[in-house]
Parts: C-alpha cells; sequence; structure tokens
C-alpha cells in the first residue's frame, strides 16, 4: 500500500498513469450519462405532485452530490499537501477547484431553474440554498488565491489551509436540510431507512450519479496531468515522456 | 407523442433548460480541460526543441 503511494505521488508515474486511465472513465461516464438521461425523461413516470418538474433532480441532485464531494477531495488532497509535503496532492487539490465551482454553480442555476416553478421563487435566502453559495465563493475565493501568488508552493500553502478551513461548511450544506427549517426538501436516498423514492425513479438518479463521479475522474485526469506539466516544466524527465511520445 | 414529450406537462422550458444547461457544463469542462492539456503538452514540446537547439 505505502510503496503504491509512494510510486504514485511521483509526477512521471502519475502523469502516465492519469492519461492510461482517462478513456476508461470517460467512456463508461458518457454510456452512463446516455443511459440515465433517457430514463429520467423517458422512462420514469412523471411525479404524482410535482409532475414532469421533478425530472429536473435527474441533473440537480448529481451535481449538488458533486460539488460537495469535489470539495471534499480537495480539502483532502491539500491536507495530505500541507502534512506530508506532497507536490502531487497539492496539484490535484488546484486541479479539482475549478471543475467544482462549475458544479456548484450549476447546483444553484439548475435549483433556482427548479424553485421557480415549485416554490414560485428563483432564490431564497434559505439555509440550502445561502450555504451552497457559500461554496460556490470559497472555491472561488481559493482559485482567486492562488492565482495570488507568484510562487506555486506558496500558492499551495496559503490555499490548502483555505480550503481545509473551509471543509466546515460541507456538513453544513449536507445537514442544513435536517437542522433548520428550510424551503428545500429534506434527503430521499440517503436516510438510513429505506429511501423514500420509488425504485422507477431511483435507478436513473444512482446511475446518473456514477455517470458525474466517472466524468469528474476523466476530467481530473487530464487537469491532473496539465498541472503537473506546468509543475515539473523543468524535469528531465518530461522531455523523454512527452516528446519520446 | 413527440409534442407531449417536449411540453413535459408544462415544465418543459423548466426542464429542458435545465438539462441543457447541465450538458453545456459537462461538455466545456471536458473541452477545457482536454485544451488545457494540449496546450501544455505543446508548450513542453517547444521548451524541449529549443534545450536542444543550444545543446
Amino acid at each position: 500500500m505505502w510503496l503504491w503511494f509512494h510510486k504514485l505521488s511521483s509526477p512521471p508515474y502519475a502523469y502516465r498513469t492519469a492519461g492510461l486511465l482517462r478513456p476508461w472513465f470517460f467512456w463508461p461516464a458518457l454510456v452512463l450519462l446516455a443511459v440515465s438521461t433517457f430514463g429520467g425523461l423517458v422512462l420514469a413516470p412523471p411525479d404524482y405532485q410535482q409532475k414532469d418538474a421533478f425530472r429536473i433532480l435527474y441533473v440537480h441532485v448529481p451535481s449538488a452530490s458533486m460539488s460537495l464531494m469535489v470539495y471534499v477531495v480537495m480539502a483532502v488532497a491539500a491536507a495530505v499537501g500541507l502534512i506530508w509535503r506532497m507536490k502531487l496532492a497539492h496539484a490535484l487539490a488546484a486541479a479539482c477547484a475549478p471543475v467544482g465551482a462549475w458544479f456548484t454553480a450549476l447546483t444553484l442555476a439548475t435549483g433556482s431553474i427548479y424553485g421557480k416553478p415549485m416554490w414560485g421563487t428563483w432564490w431564497e435566502w434559505d439555509p440550502r440554498l445561502t450555504s451552497e453559495l457559500i461554496l460556490l465563493f470559497l472555491y472561488l475565493g481559493y482559485m482567486a488565491l492562488r492565482a495570488s501568488f507568484d510562487d506555486t508552493q506558496r500558492a499551495d500553502r496559503a490555499s490548502a489551509i483555505l480550503a481545509i478551513v473551509g471543509v466546515v461548511n460541507v456538513p453544513i450544506v449536507k445537514y442544513s436540510v435536517v437542522w433548520w427549517n428550510s424551503l428545500h426538501q429534506g434527503p430521499s436516498i440517503s436516510k438510513l431507512s429505506a429511501p423514500s423514492i420509488d425504485p422507477s425513479m431511483l435507478w436513473p438518479l444512482l446511475l446518473m450519479m456514477l455517470g458525474f463521479v466517472l466524468y469528474f475522474a476523466a476530467v481530473m485526469c487530464d487537469r491532473l496531468r496539465s498541472e503537473i506539466l506546468k509543475r515539473e516544466r523543468n524535469a528531465s524527465w518530461l522531455q523523454e515522456t512527452v516528446v519520446g511520445s | 407523442m413527440l409534442q407531449e414529450f417536449l411540453h413535459m406537462d408544462g415544465y418543459g422550458p423548466y426542464v429542458w433548460s435545465c438539462f441543457s444547461l447541465t450538458f453545456a457544463v459537462l461538455v466545456y469542462n471536458a473541452w477545457a480541460a482536454r485544451r488545457q492539456l494540449q496546450e501544455q503538452v505543446t508548450r513542453a514540446k517547444r521548451r524541449a526543441a529549443i534545450g536542444a537547439e543550444t545543446q
């Protein structure tokens, strides 16, 4: 395990591995997204209360769960980078931020469009919505902080601390609907008891979420590789790997 | 049939804008990551070529 960890933390090895893994994430993701979109839009029956508007949750829920998952990945990578001084972990954290920010913006946008017909408003200063907006600002703040340093190492360290501190917001977003009286509905699928959603509606959602995870992994492969190239521009292995191939 | 499907029981504009927005963001992110990587590879190659010339 530790040997593998050390091997993977070497930039040339990670660069090559990410390149090899990328198609294995990307193509299954594409298939899953296609199947679950069809399932969500065509096969799933309309909801008895929300009618066909409920289909928005097939894109809203996966992007929301990704907005949180990506942040956790980013914060853990930043912590690993800070504690063990691992450059590759910092590279991973930096690569996460823009993708996470996009997922968060998407969550807010689709949520807003979902909110208009269901709640009668595009926006409400509700605990769930507000904490998700703070999540977007955390991502943007992280990226702005990185951009403000010329020195990569200093950018790594400063932004890592922001990422780690900001992780307290993740459980706030997740449990806001339980802790406070929120306009937003409570969890349906992650309840400890049986999920309160019919299997005919649930399967496209689960496939879509898996598709999103694989899609994120594929995008991360590319982003991590360019991050490595940026950081290792003077390394000798680069010439062999990039020019040789 | 198709009309009915696109209509989405009156929620068509909401449903379709959410789905198209989502796929636009997914396509953009995948494309942006690819383009960034290609740009970095091109730069690395150019640096390697300059390095080879000066040696």
